[in-house]
């Protein structure tokens, strides 16, 4: 127990340092920015005399240095910012928009997993099998195709020429379609939450999920040729048990650590796809911002998407080190 | 009186890779005696491990048991299999011949395997005491008759409250590693194999080995990779073993000097097939077949260290079915090969009046004169007459 905190604190002093890296990053990526914000946010008839006043209110005029402690102070106290468009603060409009990335990120993850994983162990147990090579096939397609052209493609297909499922938008999230359903025995809201999520899920997790099955299929074959496997056999262990304790459990190892890697990934990717699917999520609001250099709200979304990256990275390390023993936690 | 515990006949595992067919092992036949040591010995890629690996049932694709019987003593399983004609031979059972399940819970049981690199057959990511005790519970889990399913799978997996290995199965475990001289077994039960040294976990393996208080031993290679100082201690417990369990012991080794110190009687294999086996003193003094002389040969010895040592020409072929030589495999590295060698693939006979002792070379008379050498030591057990072939004896 001593021993995993220890890991905790200082994993999460490193983290501290990188998240404030990353605060240093996107707040130099503003000051060398050639845009003028305050340029942006006046009338196109605006005086010099105006800009030159929004400038100040923004506090562009002031040393980049204090510019900078200042930014860096408010941070530390959970203060992002305002956003230069809305003037409401950046912490704000990201908790708004962060569930709807989440739901997806995480839908998306649970797809991948659940299709990928199973697939895996039964390619590598039929190897050179109809299933084994279909789902390579498959594989091969997965990670060689770009998301948003899976997107625009399934949108064509699926919504406009068969007309099953909406072609996009977010109605209702999780949690509100689940408390019309607990509260008022409502199922609508939970259908067409099930109903808008589908096709973005897909076009986010498909590249995920093709990535874990090579990763899990490698993994079970190589752990399948290991002597250890043949002398469990030996000794008479359960086809299940062994296929779990020896193959499965070993071989889960780059699986987790991908898995954290691109759960970044799976952020970074729904900016594409939160635009094809007009998905109200971080994604989306980088792109507005990023379309009118609302340099406070993108310098909040990139904060928190690179603390999370951090967090997700040590549970990871974390993860891993349960699964293996050789691992030291350190 | 030795009797046989294991009959081999014509054993047949081959490899069907994508450069060709490869005979691993090509129609071996022999008999294990109760309690004693047959050592296999040959050059690396002779089929010693395939053939051991084929009696504990764990050839996988591409490789395939493509032939033979496997005749194993056991009164109680015959009794049993009474509706399997074909399978039951007296008190013998046709291992390759009974169902699967069967097989399984009989090599499970009956037969303990050591293999050669003890790193390599341990899972990394259980402890030590755990996977021994796994094999303890195996074992008792078929005596009870116990089968496991999906569902028991699932509460093992799901609740921390259910696990396969009882705490008896553990407690068996950790007294196994004491048996094999493990100090401090209740604390290394709980450590995991990278934390064992190489003959620490060779004497581990030897435990697990032990678990279901096998009848037959099968070592692969057990000192191969340790230090000279180990091995030593490795086959003295493997010689204690034998003695307090009463079990057989089929050491695979390419060994000569482990063989000549507790083998009984030794088997030299070549090219997939056994080209002499007899007692080992016969063996190593009066080696019969061109091959084992030059073997024996090609060791240094402590009686004249500046003797020259003499190595056998050219490379153990390829067992590949197309490349193979015809007739006799050795007759391209033979010194005493004749064309008659290459016309015809001989088959093991008595050396002389001496049943015991038997070859496969045409010329072995030759090569018997000519061949000594004095390894063998007078330390070796005296060796019983074997029993009578399979075949010519009555069981009851």
């Amino acid at each position: 127990m001593k021993d995993e905190l220890v890991f905790l604190g200082r994993r999460l002093a490193q983290g501290v340092v990188v998240v404030w890296g990353v605060v240093t990053t996107v707040f130099l990526f503003r000051v060398i920015s050639p845009t003028n914000p305050a340029q942006l946010m006046a009338p196109d008839d605006a005086t010099p005399e105006l800009i030159q006043q929004i400038e100040q209110d923004l506090g562009l005029t002031e040393p980049v240095l204090n510019q900078y402690v200042y930014y860096l102070s408010g941070v530390l106290q959970g203060d992002l910012g305002f956003s230069y468009m809305t003037n409401t603060p950046v912490l704000r409009r990201i908790m708004f928009a962060l569930p709807g990335t989440l739901e997806l990120a995480a839908a998306a993850l649970v797809f991948a997993v659940l299709a990928s994983i199973p697939l895996g162990i039964l390619s590598a147990m039929y190897r050179g099998s109809r299933i084994d090579s279909t789902s390579n096939l498959v594989s091969l397609g997965g990670v060689s195709t770009p998301n948003f052209w899976l997107a625009i493609m399934m949108v064509l297909l699926v919504s406009v020429q068969l007309g099953v499922l909406p072609t996009s938008g977010r109605p209702i999230g999780l949690v509100d379609a689940l408390t019309l359903l607990v509260f008022q025995a409502d199922p609508n809201g939970l259908t067409s939450w099930v109903a808008h999520m589908i096709l973005p899920t897909i076009a986010l997790g498909t590249y995920f999920m093709a990535l874990l099955f090579r990763l899990t299929r490698n993994g079970v074959l190589e752990e399948l040729g290991k002597e250890y496997v043949l002398a469990a056999r030996g000794k008479g262990l359960p086809e299940s048990l062994l296929m779990y304790r020896y193959v499965l459990r070993n071989s889960l190892t780059p699986v987790v650590t991908v898995t954290g890697l691109q759960l970044g990934g799976l952020i970074g990717g729904s900016v594409v796809v939160e635009s094809v699917f007009a998905w109200p999520g971080l994604g989306t609001l980088f792109i507005r911002s990023l379309n009118v250099s609302d340099w406070p709200m993108m310098q909040g979304i990139l904060i928190l998407v690179g603390a999370g990256y951090v967090l997700t990275n040590i549970t990871v390390d974390f993860v891993n080190a349960k699964l293996n023993p050789q691992v030291e936690l350190a | 009186m030795t009797e046989s515990i294991i009959s081999v006949r014509d054993l047949t595992t081959r490899f069907f890779t994508d450069a060709g067919q490869v005979n691993a092992v090509s129609g071996v036949s022999f008999d294990l005696y109760g309690g004693e040591v047959l050592a296999v010995v040959g050059e690396s890629g002779s089929g010693k491990s395939v053939t051991g690996r084929s009696l504990m049932d764990l050839i996988e694709p591409p490789g395939a048991i493509v032939d033979g019987e496997l005749w194993f003593h056991s009164p109680e399983l015959a009794a049993d299999l009474t509706d399997h004609p074909d399978a039951v031979d007296g008190d013998f059972v046709d291992v390759r011949a009974v169902s699967p399940a069967v097989r399984r819970s009989l090599c499970g049981t009956e037969f303990g395997m050591i293999f050669q690199d003890p790193g390599a057959a341990f899972n990394p990511s259980l402890t030590v005491g755990e996977q021994i005790a796994e094999a303890v519970e195996c074992n008792a889990r078929l005596a009870r008759g116990e089968t496991y399913g999906l569902s028991n799978l699932l509460r093992d997996v799901l609740s921390p409250a259910s696990s396969f290995v009882s705490p008896e199965s553990f407690e068996r475990a950790v007294d196994l590693l004491e048996r094999v001289d493990i100090p401090d077994p209740a604390a290394r039960a709980d450590e995991y194999p990278h934390q064992f040294s190489g003959g620490m976990l060779q004497r581990a393996m030897i435990a697990q080995a032990l678990a279901a208080d096998p009848t037959v031993l099968i070592a692969d290679e057990p000192t191969t990779g340790l230090d000279v100082t180990i091995q030593a201690g490795i086959i003295e417990l493997l010689d204690e073993l034998r003695i307090d369990t009463g079990a057989s012991i089929l050491l695979i080794t390419h060994n000569l000097g482990v063989v000549a110190d507790i083998a009984d009687r030794t088997a030299v294999m070549y090219a997939g097939e056994f080209v002499e086996v007899g007692p080992t003193d016969r063996v190593f003094d009066h080696p019969a077949n061109p091959y084992t002389e030059g073997l024996l040969g090609s060791l240094p010895t402590f009686d004249d260290p500046n003797a020259p040592i003499t190595p056998i020409p050219g490379n153990v072929p390829n067992l590949l079915a197309h490349e193979m030589p015809p007739g006799c495999s050795f007759a391209p590295r033979c010194p005493a090969a004749t064309d008659e060698c290459t016309a015809t693939d001989p088959e093991l006979e008595p050396v002389a009046t001496d049943s015991s002792h038997r070859v496969a070379c045409i010329h072995a008379d030759i090569a018997a004169d000519a061949g000594s050498s004095s390894l063998a030591d007078s330390t070796l057990r005296p060796i019983d007459t074997p029993a009578p072939e399979r075949g010519d004896v009555a069981y009851e």
